[in-house]
């Protein structure tokens, strides 16, 4: 039976070694990491800088679960490495070159059941992807935060210092900020309290990505004193459509000393009997 | 912003347009068509202007059948999402590895025909807002070519549009798949150095039972 298990996974590994080395850097199964079926069991797989958030991405789409994920301030030479192209290095030899997060392959198994589509189910299978990506040496710690009866966060909690110590840090959204209620429009809205959390904390916070047909004429009603960013942040997503829940990835970039917030509406995996695949919009529950 | 007038172009390749057999009628065989409805066989989209703050480019679409082109679809929903060809869900040679936002941008969004900015254009629907917003491009144009990405860079993602049946939460799909491509250059904002299209149209036919 162990030669079974140790077959096994010798054979998971290389084929994931195969996989990420056949596919380009491009290739958007790999930037979106991967979720394979095998009996009652699920592996999901990733390779880019950020493996854990690729994961995550990747069991939310397969699922359609609603998570958010939130990069640490990775700033150690033990969590970023040189990215600079060596082609671009050879045509600008005396420019400043640029770094990224040391992230390499990730992979964990998980049990499917019919508990999946509980909280307690999602909680689990969540709580062990984090488990497993917090032990595999990748860049960064991170916890599973329950933030609603379905909505779970995937928070950085620790990064490298200097001397290649874990350092636990605060998770910048759940800085308290100070926004006068007021009705305007939903990009508007997430600018400001972004602005106002750089304001308090000194980090700059922008908007990166959002799904601009929503944003563009949705009007929220959003504010209020001593409230944490993350809450004014769910409140402006839960005005913002009355048809689609959205999710955000809060991806923090050392070469521009910034986080960056990704809104997406969140979708989930439909494949037909003819095997076309399409990401269909995660629509609101009617009360 | 363009005006609308000056800056309307049939994109050229682009558009459309086929399957001259006629209006297809969802018939209402299975439970979830309890009512025939009609539905459109052709979508033409036409570039609307650039959005000179946030960048993204406008686009508006007219959808029709071909056997009553009069007939009118104002009122429905139509709805976008992002839909996977050989493989892929799109190609992003715009993204680097470690980049402040993820690759591949979904794109999503519901109209009402004949509704919101195109309130009173009888079988439009729109705007569609596509590409890259101001803060990517920033991000693509500083920090791309340093990390490998090789200028002009493009990003194809495909789409998907449905339009709501006569009972409210059917949709039929009647255009499959969309290819919108995003072409981005060196720094700079000359209107040229970056450019979105969309283009084609596949019909595909299979979603509430059988078309006619």
């Amino acid at each position: 039976m162990r030669r079974i298990i140790v077959v096994a996974s010798a054979f998971i590994f290389l084929s994931f070694c195969a996989y990420a080395q056949q596919t380009p850097q491009n290739d958007s199964v790999m930037v979106r990491g991967r979720v394979q079926h095998a009996g009652t069991s699920a592996t999901v797989l990733a390779h880019q800088s950020r493996p854990l958030h690729s994961a995550i991405s990747a069991i939310a789409e397969e699922y359609g679960w609603l998570v958010e994920f939130e990069d640490p301030p990775y700033r150690s030479r033990y969590d970023l490495v040189d990215s600079t192209d060596p082609e671009w290095r050879a045509n600008h030899p005396l420019e400043k070159g640029v770094t990224r997060i040391a992230g390499e392959a990730f992979q964990s198994q998980y049990q499917e059941g019919p508990d999946l589509a509980t909280a307690s189910g999602e909680e689990r299978v969540l709580t062990k992807v984090v488990t497993d990506y917090n032990k595999s040496g990748n860049p960064g710690k991170f916890v599973v935060r329950r933030e609603s009866e379905s909505r779970y966060a995937v928070i950085g909690q620790s990064v490298k210092d200097d001397n290649d110590r874990d350092q636990e840090v605060p998770a910048i959204l759940d800085t308290p900020v100070s926004v006068a209620s007021q009705t305007r429009g939903a990009r508007e809205t997430v600018q400001l309290i972004l602005s106002t959390l750089s304001a308090r904390t000194g980090q700059k916070v922008a908007l990166m990505s959002y799904p601009a047909n929503i944003f563009r004429t949705a009007q929220v009603t959003i504010g209020g004193t001593d409230v944490t960013a993350r809450q004014l942040l769910l409140q402006t997503l839960d005005q913002a459509s009355e048809r689609y829940t959205m999710r955000w990835s809060l991806l923090f970039r050392f070469d521009e000393n910034t986080y960056f917030l990704n809104v997406t509406v969140c979708s989930q995996v439909n494949t037909d009997p003819n095997g076309r695949q399409w990401l269909a919009p995660v629509l609101r529950s009617k009360p | 912003m363009m005006t609308k007038g000056s800056s309307v172009k049939f994109i050229s390749v682009s558009l459309v347009l086929f399957l001259a057999v006629g209006v297809p009628v969802v018939t209402e065989t299975q439970a979830q068509c309890p009512r025939s409805c009609f539905v459109p066989n052709n979508e033409e989209s036409f570039e609307v202007g650039e959005d000179m703050v946030n960048r993204e480019y406008d686009f508006e679409a007219n959808i029709w059948g071909s056997a009553d082109p009069s007939y009118s679809f104002n009122a429905r929903t139509v709805e976008e999402y992002p839909v996977m060809m050989n493989g892929v869900y799109g190609v992003d040679n715009c993204w680097f590895n470690g980049s402040g936002f993820d690759p591949l941008p979904p794109v999503n969004g519901h109209w009402t025909v004949g509704g919101g900015q195109e309130a009173g254009h009888t079988n439009y629907w729109g705007y569609d807002e596509i590409g890259f917003d101001n803060s990517e491009l920033n991000e693509i144009q500083y920090y791309g070519p340093a990390n490998g990405v090789k200028m002009p860079c493009t990003l194809t993602v495909y789409q998907q549009m449905q339009i709501e049946l006569c009972v409210s939460s059917s949709f039929y799909l009647y255009n499959y798949a969309n290819t919108l491509t995003s072409m981005v250059n060196e720094k700079g904002n000359d209107p040229t150095a970056y450019t979105c299209k969309q283009e084609g149209i596949q019909p595909y036919n299979k979603v509430c039972g059988e078309v006619q």
